[in-house]
């Protein structure tokens, strides 16, 4: 399924600024209940996944100084996780389709370890006397959050968002 | 230079040194730092005070006109507690009254002044993976909140401001592992250092004497060195004193005195004095803890110990010398171990859970 192009006009779709203003709302709750679980990242992979190139532009800046700035570490570690999630991402593009389910699970894995060895990694730099989780327990459940949340995510923005330039 | 080369150095080293070259940037001037606080702190507030509002409206209303139930047997017990407390007031009023009388025939310097801010709890676990035990509230610099200003509600201590953003605030908590308040216990008067070891465990109490008296149920105060906190909060309540084997300290545990992710409503106190407890004094810098260029930031531990470092060498010549800001260990010149302040390193025995 190609992306919709740009102001291209959809009777019944919800605008693009008012999609992703409820979608931050919405991962904000999210992390805050989950306890710090990540429910950013997904609406990044569903802009990347749908080829809206200028979304992802502006959403990386705001989501990498909304995580910098709630979080608790020196600045660096949303730009690194970031990084490595376009890097990640253009890589495993070369081997499956980034439409097909398997794609998603197995992207939301790798960057579920990927995530954790950047904060266990981060604190350790940082030398923050916090201790991290252990990591297989805490890599399933953000590896669920991811999924669900991305799954759910695509199937909602296709049917309802994708309304204009953003 | 073969292409695989260029690649290489394209896609994986240029990155990598711009990334570093930020990394250390930012780390020298903390004006990312900042900028993320003032953005990420204000954006998270402005999207979760509607949904807390809203959620506060709700239990408000459902405890108040929809679940009644022990409301008159909660009534009753409150006016017996009323009146209990009036006969208190009235016995302490009179002790305060003395105090004051003495404190100036003593010619005690005055308190510092503070000021006082009521702030509502917008968000309780955010960030990445909430590394640390903080919570979100509804006041900023905007307001007159700097780094490291006490937060308190009217039972105790709480925690300390992490990060000030423009309208809201990072407060971190008492209970976080890398937290440490210089106390005093209450009826003892011994000087000790409290520090938590996260969610759900008690917290420790470091540098007491194996001789010195302390004793479950004991209150711990905050003794007000270093210049963070005032003088004489309730920080926390001892539950359990282990004689020393051969340490030359007492294992000691203690409670917080407060849920303290269950509050709504929080007190920030600020200095109206315009000291700086981030800042060293240009007279007195060598007893007061040392500058941290990222105010509110957590510092690493090797910054740490160049500012315990500092602060040992100098309670050579100076009394006391304690720092009770999170990201360095406290040192008191009466405890011969502490003077090998500790880092902010995770504690090495095992993690004494709350029941």
């Amino acid at each position: 399924m190609s992306a919709a192009p740009y102001g291209s006009r959809r009777p019944g779709r919800i605008p693009d600024p008012v999609w992703w203003a409820g979608y931050l709302v919405l991962a904000l709750w999210g992390q805050e209940i989950s306890g710090g679980f990540d429910f950013l990242t997904p609406g990044l992979l569903v802009c990347l996944q749908t080829g809206r190139w200028w979304t992802v532009g502006w959403m990386t800046v705001l989501w990498v100084l909304v995580q910098e700035g709630i979080g608790n570490l020196a600045f660096g570690v949303a730009v690194l996780f970031y990084a490595g999630m376009f890097a990640f991402f253009m890589l495993t593009k070369w081997l499956l389709e980034p439409e097909n389910p398997l794609f998603i699970l197995l992207f939301s894995l790798v960057l579920s370890v990927w995530a954790w060895v950047v904060l266990s990694g981060a604190i350790s730099f940082q030398e923050i006397g916090a201790r991290m989780h252990s990591p297989w327990p805490w890599v399933a459940k953000q590896w669920l959050a991811y999924v669900l949340f991305w799954g759910g995510m695509l199937v909602a923005y296709r049917r309802w968002g994708g309304h204009g330039r953003v | 230079m073969s292409p695989r080369f260029k690649y290489l150095l394209l896609f994986f080293f240029l990155p990598l040194f711009l990334y570093f070259s930020m990394y250390t940037w930012n780390w020298k001037t903390g004006y990312l730092d900042r900028l993320a606080a003032m953005v990420g702190l204000d954006v998270a507030g402005w999207v979760m005070a509607p949904g807390r509002w809203l959620q506060n409206n709700v239990d408000e209303f459902w405890s108040r006109y929809v679940y009644l139930v022990g409301v008159r047997q909660e009534n009753e017990d409150l006016t017996q507690r009323v009146r209990e407390m009036e006969l208190e007031l009235a016995r302490v009023s009179e002790k305060a009254k003395s105090a004051d009388r003495l404190t100036s025939l003593l010619r005690f310097s005055p308190e510092a002044n503070w000021e006082m801010r009521g702030g509502r709890v917008i968000g309780q676990r955010l960030g990445p993976n909430a590394i640390l035990e903080t919570l979100l509230i509804d006041l900023g610099s905007a307001h007159g909140v700097r780094a490291n200003d006490p937060v308190i509600s009217p039972r105790g201590v709480v925690g300390r401001i992490a990060k000030p953003g423009m309208h809201f605030s990072s407060v971190l908590l008492l209970s976080d592992s890398t937290s440490r308040i210089p106390v005093i216990t209450s009826d003892g008067r011994v000087p000790a250092i409290v520090q938590g070891q996260g969610p759900g465990a008690f917290l420790e109490v470091k540098f007491i004497p194996r001789n010195d008296p302390v004793a479950p149920g004991e209150i711990l105060i905050s003794s007000g060195q270093g210049g963070v906190f005032p003088k004489g909060i309730p920080v926390a309540r001892v539950v359990e004193v282990t004689p020393a084997d051969v340490s030359l300290f007492q294992k000691v545990y203690a409670e917080p005195l407060l849920a303290l992710r269950y509050y709504e409503e929080l007190l920030v106190l600020s200095r109206t004095d315009g000291y700086d407890p981030g800042q060293p004094m240009a007279s007195a810098d060598a007893v007061q803890p040392a500058a941290n260029s990222t105010a509110g930031q957590v510092a690493p531990a090797t910054a740490s110990a160049k500012a315990a470092e500092k602060s040992t060498n100098a309670t050579a010549k100076s009394t006391n010398a304690t720092a009770d800001t999170p990201d360095e260990p406290a040192v008191n010149a009466s405890k011969p171990a502490a003077s090998g302040a500790e880092p902010s390193k995770p504690a090495r025995h095992p993690v004494r859970k709350r029941s």
